[in-house]
């Protein structure tokens, strides 16, 4: 488990049952989250995604993939993410992906301990 | 009073009678039409593979084989079985035509016996791409049933999960009927090079409330943009 992981894994023992069958096998139970600075919005398909740079106490620098539904999912369900800014700092929370730097998002915590669930029927 | 029977008038009963004689042969399918979206859980049968199926499945490599990750559908079954995709099911005279969100799919199913299958597979997405991993179709009515069986197959993957295979072997038949508004599907998989017996999907489909597919634009859905962000320098051994 790297440094940077704010939160102890925890296995959620839910399986969201309006998830993706390829989120199910893309993603883990294990939750974590990781706070970085937004670097890009990517509104489409098949993903919608936010690119985070993390870096680390000794500066090294990496950079996360929190990914979440399909531009098209989520426009009927009526979600934006036009709240996110590039250059903000958030706390993304997510399930652990199998590929390095990746996460499903499940919460993003802003600066002002505002928050933004896109899915909360998945979480 | 007297009628007169001009060329005009003839024509518009002619087209009448025409478009009446296809309405009626439709009228007689069952109703299968409209937009649905995956109920979930789905269900399958026992998985028995050969030798050979199951070595392609543990040869399966689910972060790099998915053919998802080239926006290219790996089967019917892995397009079918997508949740919060809508999917439109429209009946013709001649023919049926499934329009899948996922992938801008559009699938055109000619109604008669395989003599009705060609060179070309049945699905192409909205750039004109043609799609064999979804094979060729042809399909008839029974009764309240639409019979769709799809040969012709590339080798691609019933699930993409595990990597449950298809070959240019697989046949497929997809069995649809509406009970009480809900579209169920019972969809059979039979390929005796990759399976001891036959392997059997079944899915329901609720009702959607739109009436159309969305443009789905796929876009970048491999990770090879966002790899190259973390990979390290030539010669940094960190």
């Amino acid at each position: 488990m790297r440094a940077f992981l704010l939160l102890a894994a925890l296995m959620l023992g839910l399986c969201p049952a309006q998830a993706h069958h390829s989120t199910n096998a893309n993603f883990t139970q294990e939750i974590i989250s990781v706070v970085g600075v937004i670097e890009r919005v990517r509104f489409q398909n098949p993903h919608a995604s936010v690119l985070i740079k993390h870096t680390e106490a000794d500066g090294e620098e990496t950079f996360w993939l929190i990914e979440s539904g399909a531009r098209t999912t989520l426009e009927r369900q009526g979600v934006t993410l036009d709240l996110l800014e590039i250059g903000s700092k958030i706390t993304a929370t997510g399930r652990k992906g199998r590929r390095d730097y990746t996460m499903y998002l499940q919460k993003i915590i802003f600066e002002d301990g505002s928050e933004f669930i896109p899915q909360p029927d998945l979480n | 009073m007297t009628t007169r029977v001009t060329p005009l008038v003839i024509a518009l009963l002619l087209t009448t009678s025409f478009s009446v004689s296809l309405i009626s042969s439709v009228s007689a399918a069952p109703e299968l039409s409209g937009v649905w979206l995956l109920n979930l859980p789905d269900s399958e049968s026992e998985l028995f593979l050969t030798a050979e199926g199951q070595r392609i499945l543990n040869a399966y490599d689910l972060l790099n084989d998915d053919p998802s990750l080239a926006c290219t559908p790996a089967s019917s079954a892995r397009i079918w079985a997508n949740p919060n995709s809508l999917i439109k099911i429209e009946q013709f005279a001649d023919r049926v035509q499934i329009s899948y969100e996922l992938f801008d799919l559009r699938r055109e199913i000619p109604l008669g016996d395989a003599s009705t299958l060609t060179d070309l597979p049945s699905t192409r997405n909205l750039d004109g791409t043609y799609f064999s991993e979804m094979g060729s179709s042809f399909a008839h009515y029974e009764g309240d049933h639409l019979l769709i069986e799809s040969r012709n197959h590339a080798p691609g993957y019933i699930r993409t999960s595990r990597g449950i295979p298809q070959s240019a072997n697989t046949i497929a038949l997809e069995d649809l009927s509406v009970v009480d508004g809900v579209l169920h599907i019972t969809h059979t998989y039979s390929d005796s090079t990759l399976f001891e017996q036959a392997f059997v999907l079944n899915y329901t489909f609720y009702s959607a409330s739109e009436t159309d597919v969305s443009i789905y634009n796929c876009t970048d859905a491999d990770y090879d943009w966002f790899n190259a962000l973390n990979a390290k320098p030539e010669g940094d051994s960190q």
